[in-house]
């Protein structure tokens, strides 16, 4: 079942084309990742489907277009790239999480925050979290009204690799222990290769997208990146997984 | 001791100053965590040009600044809307320029009458009427009763205003309401602590009181706090000390701050 329709999409922004003619499906349960060079528009496609910026073409999300998201904001979570936020505000986890409530129950708060293993930051006030904490609070925000649907915008660019890597293995227990469908923006092509079921390569366009495995090929990240580049195995990740198949990908 | 209280002006200021000072800290935690402490002083130069309107047009000066300050706040809204390029803090500077030279424009129109602005820079607490106190006794319910139903979304869109949006919260209506509250209080303010000192109130206790606390819940109590013994420490000083009232009490706001900075507080 399709949840996330966009076609034909195009976005101006200030007289700049950001966006041309992108197309794409994202089905229930999917975690699909859109990747692309700095400046591609990856972060704008993620706004134009949330209705942060304007565009034209049609988006259907959840069945809704994106000038109606808010009547479905319980059904979609949403964790933005690097939160501008005033660490000096003095504010609890907990007291975010109330004012953030769908209803008044606190069970649900615990929900959200135990998914995202977060649970024990309740009452931490958010200046003192880590940027791996912090990143747990966000995403715990974003589950809690219960989403059919994630939407994620670079969740790990601010923590180190260790860190990574375990949000992304939380987002996989969270589409396949929730059903919950993901689509995330990412650099990493080695986290993409690992984690996503479909791969949406951006530059500006839509230059290739399937499943990851078909389509990261040499051949269509030269295309979406230009130059010489390819994929090389990361020793350190090729140690922790056994299938072998992580890879990192390598600007040249 | 206690003669001030025997002075029925004193305890008129004292009384209007309790509402006045609660209204203006208890907006105030969100001017600081907005970061819009510049809006401050911008609104409370509307109000000065409201004031001159007022004599202009010889309707009440506070009535007058009150309309003038809501329709500058929303139409300085309105250009932070339309003119995506240029920062806030410079639309902010237009607005609090232009409002203070229009100020100054329309005096110099008043040929041949000179109005005593002394009194509405630095407020008079000896012209506080029963009438100043009923309307601070209704702006403070009224600002409570909005509040009450605001301050969630308000706070939705301090800590992120995409992730507001996407929750369901009206992002602009929030801020429109928010400008409005600004504009009303700080006119609404005047004749208690002056135009001059109007911001202060709106910005120190509040910033006191982030410096100590370690919740939400906790800055709103001490700002609050912080905002009415300002009020009331800074009257009664100055009844002993035959100052002006508004100046004693922004000195007094300073010494909690001062205190807040100092004082021990863990993690």
């Amino acid at each position: 079942m399709t949840v996330l329709s966009v076609k034909n999409l195009n976005v101006t922004l200030h007289d700049h084309h950001i966006l041309n003619d992108i197309t794409f499906d994202v089905n229930e349960g999917e975690i699909a990742a859109v990747i692309g060079p700095n400046g591609s528009g990856k972060t704008t496609l993620l706004k134009s489907i949330l209705g942060l910026v304007p565009y034209e073409g049609t988006v259907s999300v959840l069945g809704v277009s994106p000038s109606a998201i808010q009547s479905i904001g319980k059904k979609i979570g949403y964790v933005p790239q690097r939160l501008e936020f005033d660490r000096t505000m003095p504010v609890t986890v907990e007291e975010l999480f109330s004012i953030h409530s769908f209803e008044p129950n606190p069970g649900h708060i615990r929900k959200a925050l135990s998914l995202a293993h977060a649970e024990h930051l309740l009452s931490k006030r958010l200046g003192i979290l880590s940027g791996g904490e912090f990143q747990r609070v966000l995403l715990a925000l974003a589950l809690l009204g219960g989403p059919r649907m994630l939407f994620l915008d670079e969740p790990v660019a601010s923590i180190d690799i260790e860190g990574s890597g375990e949000i992304y293995s939380l987002l996989k227990e969270l589409q396949k222990n929730e059903k919950i469908t993901i689509l995330l923006v990412s650099h990493d092509v080695d986290i993409v290769y690992t984690y996503a079921t479909t791969v949406l390569c951006v530059n500006h366009r839509l230059v290739c997208s399937g499943a990851p495995h078909e389509t990261l090929t040499p051949d269509t990240l030269k295309m979406l990146y230009g130059g010489h580049h390819a994929l090389y195995a990361h020793k350190e990740k090729s140690r922790e997984h056994s299938h072998g198949e992580k890879h990192r990908h390598h600007d040249s | 001791m206690f003669e001030f209280l025997e002075l029925q002006f004193m305890q008129r200021a004292l009384i209007a100053g309790v509402f006045i000072g609660s209204t203006l800290s208890l907006l105030g935690v969100f001017v600081v965590l907005r970061k819009s402490a510049f809006f401050g002083d911008a609104v409370a130069h509307f109000a000065f040009a409201g004031i001159a309107v007022g004599f202009l047009l010889a309707v009440h000066p506070i009535a007058a600044a009150v309309a003038v300050s809501l329709a500058l706040a929303l139409g300085m809204g309105y250009v932070q809307n339309k003119a995506p390029a240029q920062s806030l803090d410079t639309i902010i500077g237009i607005f609090f320029s232009g409002a203070a030279a229009l100020g100054i424009f329309i005096i110099g129109l008043l040929h041949g009458y000179r109005v005593d602005l002394f009194q509405y820079l630095f407020g008079d607490i000896i012209a506080i009427s029963s009438s100043d106190i009923a309307a601070a006794a209704i702006i403070t319910v009224v600002v409570a009763g909005i509040l009450a139903f605001l301050w969630k979304p308000l706070f939705k869109v301090t800590f992120n205003r995409e992730i507001a949006f996407i929750s369901g919260v009206r992002v602009s209506m929030v801020d429109y309401m928010f400008l409005g509250l600004l504009a009303v209080v700080t006119a609404m303010s005047i004749k208690v602590v002056g135009i001059i000192l109007v911001p202060a109130l709106l910005v120190i206790p509040a910033a006191s009181a982030k410096n100590i606390s370690r919740s939400f819940r906790q800055m709103i109590f001490y700002s609050l706090f912080f905002g009415v013994a300002s009020v009331v420490g800074g009257l009664i000083g100055s009844f002993y000390l035959n100052t002006a009232s508004g100046a004693t009490i922004v000195l007094m706001s300073i010494v909690f701050f001062a205190a807040t900075l100092i004082a021990p507080h863990s993690e």
